[in-house]
């Protein structure tokens, strides 16, 4: 092999890279980038997190009430204010205020909606049962259902929305 | 390593590689390189833009505009994507000009000649495609003229058209149509015709003159030079889309007058419609762009082998001229817009709207009824959209263009300087001089020191808390005078004594200039309190909601520390003439004391 054999596949070799890494890098970026941006939109929700769910009137007593979550729903650009992001079940236990819990009806498994089955709870999608009060009883469900912070002003009942991780067994909350 | 690897590939897929003998290695063959290079930074840049563009009318800007402005590298990419097509474009040109100067386009190589034409055309088709998917004004007003000129090709035109539309109008399918085409189609059809286009340069050789070259094998010789050519080009356009970037117009919104201009490439032939008009817009739509397109096509055999010497300078003339009318065609209307106010000022108008919608969609984001309504419902540009659309078609004020101007300019309205030059010359062009009502003439007895206490009186009518207070002791004077001789004709509140033969039925003075007074008179404009029944302008209610006729309320309140017009009182007798573009329909009222019952 000659020399200048040698010299011009050292060239051929470094500038084909160097075009293809100037290409690349941008395009990698890009990529890439959803995976670590998020929506500027996102926690502008607007207000200190309370959402009225429900009026306390209209618990009863044993009883459990699945609410919708209204709120602003982000999706990258796009903004749609009042849009059912969640939902919740509600549950009363005395007569009191204070009794009332919220439990995320989203399945810690995978996300799917749980229903309500006897005194406890189901997720239709592979089978979860959970106890009256939420706990882990049969199924792939990780963790007990997902309690959110619940307070009642005025007869309204609110509740403070959080999406938390799917399929782990710990509680993380999603950013 | 390396070795063993390139064996394992050579057992599996055999000799044929890239490896190619090849004759007269020459950096002139590395423009070839650096344009298929090119094609593969459109390629990836493209793929990468697709991961986060959505083509539809209210999610391509939303989309592009997260592209370009939150998500990192996306300006980078997306202008690597922009520069580069306008590098192919360039590379094109040179290429084509390059291969004919060598006679490559000569037997045997008219296939060759022929699959460049086709891929030189694709890379056109991608630019067509490609510029309104951003659906921002730029791209949808260019791309909404190419289209209307297919429509107006005989015989095929409309259907042709319709086709391209997806219906007969520009549109949501227009989009995803453009869309396919440019993502899908077109780089079926690019790979293809470059495929073939590589493979005949390998079978028959680059160009006559090298054909007598010794053979040397493409790797390395070649190809170093090809690596080259491509790092180059691709350098070339990164440095460019660093240094200018690409922009994102405004919204597409097909109801706005925007200044359509396509990119640079395709200016010669928007030119040619402003020279071929009516009957012969053909000329400048078909007859020009298909003669051209013949004359390429058949150039092997128009400039075929054994042309030499003066002969071949005569049949490559028109290939010299095309180029130079095209750059004339590209220079005149550049220099026609350059001098064009109108041009200019659209722009710029339609630059603030792009930054305004940039600004809009980064704060709120893009509401689901899509960048459009997000920009018309801009709570910062709405009351000024809306004075636009209903008070400056008949009002004149700065920054508004009022075709017809038929009642008083509104800079100033409320404040002394208006009300004095009113009260000076009523029947102003600028005042009520362009409407039905020229009842007032001018005060000229009014001496200038009660003038400007009744200015003083008018604009403290209107004054509210927290603005500067109006001097009390010339209110008190205006008042006087008010009560003395303007309300003898004058509704309001300061009644002068009973006199035989006063007919108090002329607009109330009262509050005049307040948010109180301009509300009443948008919506009551006909109550005698206001101008009575002669008065044209409409009454605003039912066109407008509750909620807007208070943002008019507030505008047309904000236009009060405008300058008002400037008007000097006319001389005593004769009134001046009023500015020659508007004459006055009736003469002044002589007599302005006079009691006047000619209303109603």
């Amino acid at each position: 092999m000659t020399e200048r054999r040698k010299v011009l596949q050292v060239i051929a070799g470094a500038a084909g890279a160097g075009a293809a890494a100037v290409a690349a890098v941008p395009v990698a970026g890009l990529v890439a980038a959803p995976a670590h941006t998020p929506s500027p939109h996102e926690g502008r929700g607007g207000g200190d997190g309370w959402t009225a769910v429900a009026r306390i009137d209209d618990l009863r007593v044993g009883e459990a009430l699945q609410v919708p979550v209204l709120g602003q729903e982000v999706d990258a650009w796009s903004v749609t204010p009042a849009r059912r992001i969640g939902a919740v079940w509600l549950l009363r236990g005395g007569e009191g205020a204070d009794t009332v819990k919220a439990l995320s009806a989203v399945c810690p498994h995978l996300g799917c909606l749980i229903e309500r089955q006897g005194d406890g709870f189901n997720c239709p999608c592979h089978t979860s049962a959970f106890a009256p009060d939420g706990r882990a009883l049969t199924g792939p469900s990780p963790r007990p259902m997902d309690p959110l912070e619940v307070r009642v002003r005025d007869g309204s009942v609110e509740v403070r929305w959080v999406r938390y991780r799917l399929g782990v067994a710990q509680r993380v909350a999603e950013g | 390593m390396l070795n063993k690897l390139t064996q394992w590939a050579r057992e599996r897929l055999g000799e044929r590689s890239l490896d190619q003998p090849v004759r007269g290695a020459s950096w002139r063959h590395a423009v070839g390189a650096a344009l298929v290079a090119l094609l593969l930074v459109e390629a990836v840049t493209g793929v990468a833009m697709m991961t986060v563009y959505s083509p539809g009318v209210h999610t391509a800007w939303s989309s592009t505009f997260y592209l370009q402005h939150v998500l990192p590298w996306g300006a980078s990419v997306r202008a690597m994507h922009h520069w580069a097509s306008q590098a192919l474009v360039v590379l094109v040109g040179l290429h084509l000009a390059v291969v004919v100067a060598a006679k490559a386009h000569r037997a045997p190589r008219e296939l060759t000649w022929f699959a460049g034409l086709g891929a030189a055309g694709l890379v056109l088709a991608f630019c067509t495609t490609g510029f309104p998917l951003a659906w921002d004004q730029k791209g949808y007003w260019a791309s909404r003229v190419e289209t209307g000129i297919i429509g107006t090709i005989p015989v095929v035109g409309p259907l042709v058209q319709r086709a391209v539309l997806g219906g007969a109008r520009y549109g949501a399918l227009t989009l995803t149509r453009f869309y396919a085409l440019h993502v899908a189609v077109l780089p079926a059809l690019l790979v293809a015709l470059v495929a073939a286009h590589v493979a005949l340069v390998r079978r028959h050789g680059t160009a006559p003159r090298d054909e007598g070259a010794a053979a040397e094998r493409w790797w390395p010789s070649q190809a170093a030079r090809d690596a080259v050519g491509a790092l180059v080009a691709v350098v070339a356009v990164f440095l460019l889309a660093r240094a200018k970037g690409v922009s994102l117009d405004a919204p597409a919104d097909p109801q706005s007058q925007y200044p359509a201009r396509p990119e640079w490439y395709f200016s010669p032939l928007s030119q040619l419609l402003h020279h071929f008009q009516g009957p012969m817009q053909i000329v400048g739509t078909m007859v020009i762009p298909g003669a051209v397109t013949t004359y390429l096509a058949a150039l092997p055999w128009i400039d075929g082998p054994g042309r030499k010497g003066a002969a071949r300078v005569a049949v490559l003339l028109p290939l010299a001229l095309i180029g130079a009318g095209a750059a004339y065609l590209g220079y005149e209307l550049a220099h026609h817009d350059a001098g064009d106010p109108s041009f200019q000022r659209a722009t710029a108008d339609a630059r603030r709207q792009a930054t305004r919608a940039v600004a809009l969609a980064r704060q709120h984001g893009v509401p689901p009824e899509g960048p459009l309504d997000m920009l018309q419902n801009d709570p910062a540009a709405r009351p000024a959209a809306l004075f636009r659309r209903h008070c400056a078609v008949c009002h004149a004020a700065r920054g508004f263009v009022t075709e017809r101007v038929k009642a008083p300019r509104l800079d100033g309205f409320g404040s002394r300087a208006w009300a004095m030059a009113f009260v000076a010359w009523p029947d102003h062009p600028e005042l009520m001089g362009t409407t039905e009502i020229h009842d007032m003439g001018p005060q000229r007895r009014l001496s200038d020191d009660d003038l400007r206490a009744v200015g003083e009186w008018l604009h403290a009518e209107g004054v509210e808390r927290g603005e500067p207070a109006p001097d009390a002791a010339l209110v008190t004077r205006g008042a006087a005078v008010v009560q003395a001789r303007c309300n003898r004709c004058h509704l309001g509140r300061l009644a002068p004594e009973e006199e035989e033969g006063m007919v108090r039925d002329a607009p109330s003075l009262d509050g005049w200039g307040s948010r109180e007074w301009i509300y009443e008179q948008m919506v009551n404009p006909q109550r005698l309190e206001q101008y009575g029944a002669r008065n044209h302008m409409p009454r605003f209610r039912a066109k407008v909601s509750e909620r807007e006729l208070q943002m008019l309320v507030d505008y047309t309140r904000s236009l009060r520390t405008r300058a008002a017009p400037a008007l000097q009182r006319p001389a005593p007798s004769p009134p001046p003439p009023p500015p020659p573009e508007a004459a006055a329909p009736e003469a002044p009222a002589a007599e302005p004391e006079r009691p006047r019952r000619r209303r109603r």
